[in-house]
């Protein structure tokens, strides 16, 4: 006998489950394992603190005035400057 | 290295909004500051200025690895991501182990779902394969990724697991300048195989394998000679197509995409 995929009759017994492709906007946030398990930070599931800042128009904001319906990305960084 | 990430996710911003996601960054440095960088660099979203940390010490992410310049500076946050839903959870988290690493706005966007830019296509036997990547521009240690993306034929397959299949693998070319990560699969289904007796996870439909990779720092020797250079990325899929009747050879296809990486943003 050939190769034991050379010829196959298959039953397809299957397990839904679905196709991974890029997907439209506007639906969920889908979870991303971490690259760096031991990251600092609040963990994923919990709720960040509160934080109120000025924005570079000196406008105060937190976390109610920056989201979108969809959530907000936020991002910690080091400086402008160097 | 930062400026680099708040002007990548400047040209991010319309898609996460797009999205319904909206753009914020948190910087431990004044109003001033950020108002100037703001305006030379066309920054479309919030900077908010935290000139004490007092923000990046309730979020926990004091950074002590790096050295203050100065006693009186303010402390540094670990340089990173949350992603947060409407009520202000955390859906996903982006930090880099190593301190110089950044993972690009453009790779948060992709494994959400987010097309790719500079697709090309390729047609494989019973199927058709889109390449694409997250960003077409790289910075020194940003980490991007690559997607590719199969539409299956109905009734067709290919595998996930080693066996007597070729399974499905992005195989790169060894390259100094860049490190692979481990790949993103796609969720697979069982396939059982009467006569043989046998259950195959398999993959069907249309499905995205995502690979991150980080443009190793030294790029910027490189660099030094010319502010601008162009980097291929070449590798291999390696696959296996079943129907539900037959089963084609193991194959192999190049697949290959373009950057163009720059010094970091001054």
């Amino acid at each position: 006998m050939g190769p034991r995929w050379a010829l196959l009759v298959a039953v397809v017994a299957a397990q839904a489950s679905g196709p991974h492709a890029a997907q439209a906007p506007g639906g969920p946030i889908l979870p991303q394992p971490e690259a760096w398990k031991g990251a600092p930070g609040p963990a994923v599931g919990t709720a960040v603190p509160a934080f109120e800042a000025p924005d570079q128009d000196g406008r105060l904001r937190r976390f109610e005035t920056l989201r979108g319906t969809g959530g907000l990305l936020l991002n910690f960084n080091r400086s402008v400057v160097w | 290295m930062c400026k680099s990430q708040l002007v990548e996710l400047a040209r991010q911003a319309a898609d996460f909004r797009a999205r319904g996601i909206e753009v914020a960054a948190i910087i431990p440095e004044p109003v001033p500051a950020l108002k100037a960088f703001a305006v030379r660099l066309g920054i479309p979203y919030p900077l908010l200025s935290d000139p004490d940390s007092s923000i990046i010490r309730r979020f926990g992410l004091v950074d002590a690895r790096t050295p203050k310049l100065k006693p009186e500076d303010p402390d540094l946050p670990y340089a990173g991501n949350f992603l947060l839903d409407a009520d202000g959870r955390v859906r996903a988290r982006f930090f880099e182990e190593v301190v110089a690493n950044r993972r690009t706005a453009g790779s948060i966007l992709l494994h959400q779902g987010a097309p790719g830019s500079g697709q090309r296509e390729v047609a494989l036997g019973h199927a058709l394969l889109r390449t694409s990547a997250s960003n077409a521009e790289l910075r020194p240690a940003q980490r991007f990724t690559l997607a590719l993306e199969i539409q299956m034929e109905p009734h067709h397959h290919m595998y996930a697991t080693a066996g007597d299949y070729r399974p499905l693998r992005f195989v790169p070319d060894p390259d100094p300048l860049f490190e692979f990560h481990p790949p993103e699969l796609p969720p697979t289904r069982q396939l059982y195989f009467a006569p043989l007796k046998e259950t195959v996870e398999v993959y069907e439909g249309r499905f995205r394998l995502l690979q991150d990779v980080t443009l190793r720092y030294a790029v910027l020797q490189r660099l030094r000679d010319q502010p601008e250079l162009d980097l291929p990325l070449t590798g291999r899929l390696e696959y296996q197509v079943c129907s539900d009747r037959v089963c084609y050879p193991p194959a192999s296809v190049p697949v290959r995409w373009s950057f163009r990486a720059s010094r970091f943003v001054k």
